[in-house]
């Protein structure tokens, strides 16, 4: 049935004859969204404070201490941590009652204790978009894509080299055409729904709380 | 009351009824004009630092280059989808779109399936189709899961349950899930987020809608505040994403402005909390993600509205409302008084082309062609002068010119086409025309005083004791000295 639907749409499509005339993209608008890192960084802060994300910024060797007081303001004590996380064995040498754990099994296997007793998610960026306060965060076998996604808090750990202007700034420089990571995901604030009398409320089905920890120094 | 209000598929819709009841209605008047109100302030203030004009160009000429080449990049879409490992499908209509979903879910032996917001699903229906079939179907989206606990329509495309406020919720809410009956939105949201986590855990299918298909990546892009549709996408063993045939763009650096326009146009937000972007189903080494991806494509008209130069605009809509939300007519009388799937501007061009202007025929004539919605579109759809040409496609004389407008020339009638025909005699000859408006001032008084519905809230046109031509004349001879 669908290879005949193929056929059906496809000649329906290609039997239209004239092609209107349209202009070609002129994409400049889009480069005038570009700030320096200072005026880069405020504007993350304050775009990601508007959408309720919490941003510090830290020097490297202040991380640790920095994330656990985070911890334990959230009262949170199981954490989840890729193994490769340089920041994981300070916070297991320094932290008391937490216990961090690696997203080391398939769901299926621990689906129910990842949604109902992980307090907290601690993950890498892969980088940080000033204009509208957004982290890119490519999941990956160590980093599911749960992680940021199940525990009601959600920590992430972003270079301060590591933030562009823009999207488009990111993808054009990173050239994203072709092949991409099997998910890819753009993150701004934790998650929120408008839909009872537009009343914005935080933590609808994801994360309740979202803390980024920009990073100087890394 | 909206929720018996949906189109069936031969009868035309009971559109004036639906509007006369939804204007007695001040409490929805009062629903929709806050939300609206709202809306249009938080769009202005979402693009003050953007040149927007140019923005909307970009926006349009994208959409265009895309529909340009629609057939080319659909079959790289389904090439590079595939060899990503996402299976792809093709349905002419809403019911194969139906039939494709429903096989999957009998391979996959589903018995409950959770569904992130999708108007396209809304359009085949494919909730009833499913539920017919046994399924267990699941509306994630707090306002879908809301609108689907009523029993009712999505009655805006991105606020589906615009038009209750939080007293009706919280009674439907403590109704149907035992909830205590509070009218606090954080301690609803709260109540369903547990009750729809245990959802997503067991869930055999996730099906979600598309906002872009990425050809040269193979890439779906879900954009979203909740969370819902990442889960819809994550948790569940297969993941169906289904979607117009028009949603593909060429690739993502066309997604990064179509975006920018799309969450500003739609809620004033510069960007949504998720951007999710899907390209493979879930690989040997990873932990989490379905195993299984498929993509439906759905035509439904679309290629169809395609062969039309002028009307294929209509194919350029990136979904974000901005019409319905600075449209007055959609501001009074709200979504379901439309009776389709989708409401407001888009929704009357849109639906006509769907569902043929026999079904419709109050659709191109409900707007007082102010403008807005045209203004306000970001990928400029010529909104307003494509509610002419349906209106014209509607009085249309020669039911036998080829039309992709299904139903061109059901609202002719003899007798308004026999007054054209005389007006036009009466304008093409002076002497004529002078002898006719004489002729009719002289018997002005036998001029009706009711005139149906026009003399309802207005008072009858009268004829001027003297015309226009004499009233000059008059005066200047006896300006000549
Ligand atoms: S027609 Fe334009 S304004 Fe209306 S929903 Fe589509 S893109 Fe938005």
């Amino acid at each position: 049935m669908t290879s005949s639907a193929r056929q059906t749409i496809l000649s329906r499509l290609r039997e239209r004859t004239s092609q209107p005339a349209s202009q070609p993209p002129d994409f400049r608008v889009m480069n005038t969204r570009r700030w320096s890192l200072e005026d880069g960084i405020e504007r993350f802060i304050a775009q990601q404070a508007s959408v309720h994300g919490d941003v510090q910024r830290v020097h490297e060797p202040d991380l640790a201490t920095a994330v656990l007081s985070r911890l334990h303001q959230a009262g949170a004590h199981r954490v989840l941590i890729a193994p490769s996380q340089g920041l994981r064995d300070a916070l297991v040498t320094r932290a008391q009652n937490i216990d961090f754990q690696g997203y080391d099994q398939k769901v299926e296997a621990w689906q129910s204790e990842l949604f109902h007793q992980t307090d907290a998610a601690i993950t890498s960026c892969h980088a940080g978009l000033a204009d509208t306060g957004s982290l890119v965060v490519i999941p990956s076998p160590e980093e599911p894509r749960l992680m940021t996604l199940a525990p009601p808090l959600h920590i992430a750990i972003l270079p301060v080299s590591r933030l562009f202007s823009s999207w488009y700034q990111l993808i054009t420089e990173e050239d994203w055409t072709g092949p991409m990571p099997t998910n890819t995901l753009l993150i701004s604030g934790p998650s929120k729904t408008a839909d009872i009398e537009q009343t914005l409320v935080y933590g609808a089905h994801g994360p309740k709380a979202l803390t980024v920890f920009l990073v100087d120094g890394i | 009351m909206p929720q018996t209000l949906q189109q069936s598929h031969n009868s035309a819709i009971n559109f004036q009824p639906q509007v006369k009841s939804a204007l007695a209605n001040t409490q929805l008047r009062g629903n929709f004009d806050r939300a609206m109100t709202g809306l249009m302030h938080k769009r202005t203030m979402a693009f003050a630092d953007w040149d927007l004009e140019a923005l909307r160009d970009l926006g349009q000429a994208i959409r265009q280059q895309s529909l340009r080449q629609l057939p080319d990049l659909l079959e790289q879409l389904e090439r590079q989808c595939q060899a990503n490992g996402i299976q792809v499908h093709w349905a002419r209509d809403g019911d194969e779109a139906c039939q494709v979903v429903t096989e999957i879910c009998q391979q996959r032996q589903a018995k409950t399936v959770i569904k992130g917001k999708s108007m396209v699903t809304e359009e085949m229906e494919l909730n009833a189709h499913l539920e017919q079939r046994g399924y267990t179907v699941l509306e994630s989206d707090l306002g879908e899961y809301i609108v689907q606990m009523a029993k009712e329509t999505p009655s805006h495309i991105i606020m589906p349950a615009i038009h209750k406020n939080t007293a009706e919720i919280a009674e439907l809410m403590h109704t149907m899930t035992g909830v205590e009956q509070r009218e606090d939105a954080h301690y609803l949201t709260d109540q369903a987020r547990q009750q729809l986590r245990e959802k997503f855990m067991q869930a055999d299918v996730g099906i979600s809608g598309v906002n872009f298909a990425v050809a040269d990546s193979g890439t779906l892009c879900l954009v979203e505040n909740e969370g819902n549709g990442r889960l819809t996408t994550t948790t569940p063993p297969c993941h169906i994403a289904v979607t117009g045939i028009e949603k593909v763009v060429p690739s993502l650096t066309d997604v990064a402005p179509l975006l920018s326009l799309l969450t500003r146009s739609a809620t004033g937000q510069s960007i949504t909390t998720y951007v999710n972007m899907i390209s493979r189903p879930r690989q040997p080494d990873e932990k989490d993600g379905p195993e299984a991806v498929h993509l439906v494509l759905v035509d439904n008209g679309r290629s169809d509205i395609y062969q039309d130069e002028e009307l294929a605009e209509t194919l350029q809509c990136i979904r974000c409302g901005a019409c319905m939300n600075h449209c007055p007519v959609y501001t009074r009388i709200g979504g379901h008084a439309y009776g389709t799937t989708y409401p407001g501007p888009i929704g009357q061009v849109l639906m006509p082309q769907l569902l043929g202007l026999e079904q419709t025929p109050d659709f191109a004539s409900a707007s007082s062609l102010c403008g807005s919605c045209g203004e306000v579109c970001p990928v400029r759809i010529p909104l307003p002068s494509l509610l002419l040409r349906l209106r014209r496609e509607a009085v249309d004389g020669d039911r036998t010119r080829a039309s992709t407008v299904p139903g061109h020339g059901s609202k002719r009638s003899n007798l308004e086409s026999l007054i054209w025909a005389v007006w036009r005699l009466v304008h093409r000859r002076p002497g004529l025309y002078r002898l006719t408006t004489r002729l009719a001032s002289q018997l002005r008084a036998l001029s009706p005083k009711r005139l149906g519905g026009w003399t309802r809230y207005r008072s009858a046109p009268k004829l001027a004791k003297t015309t226009l031509h004499s009233a000059m004349n008059n005066r200047s001879k006896r300006q000549q000295p």
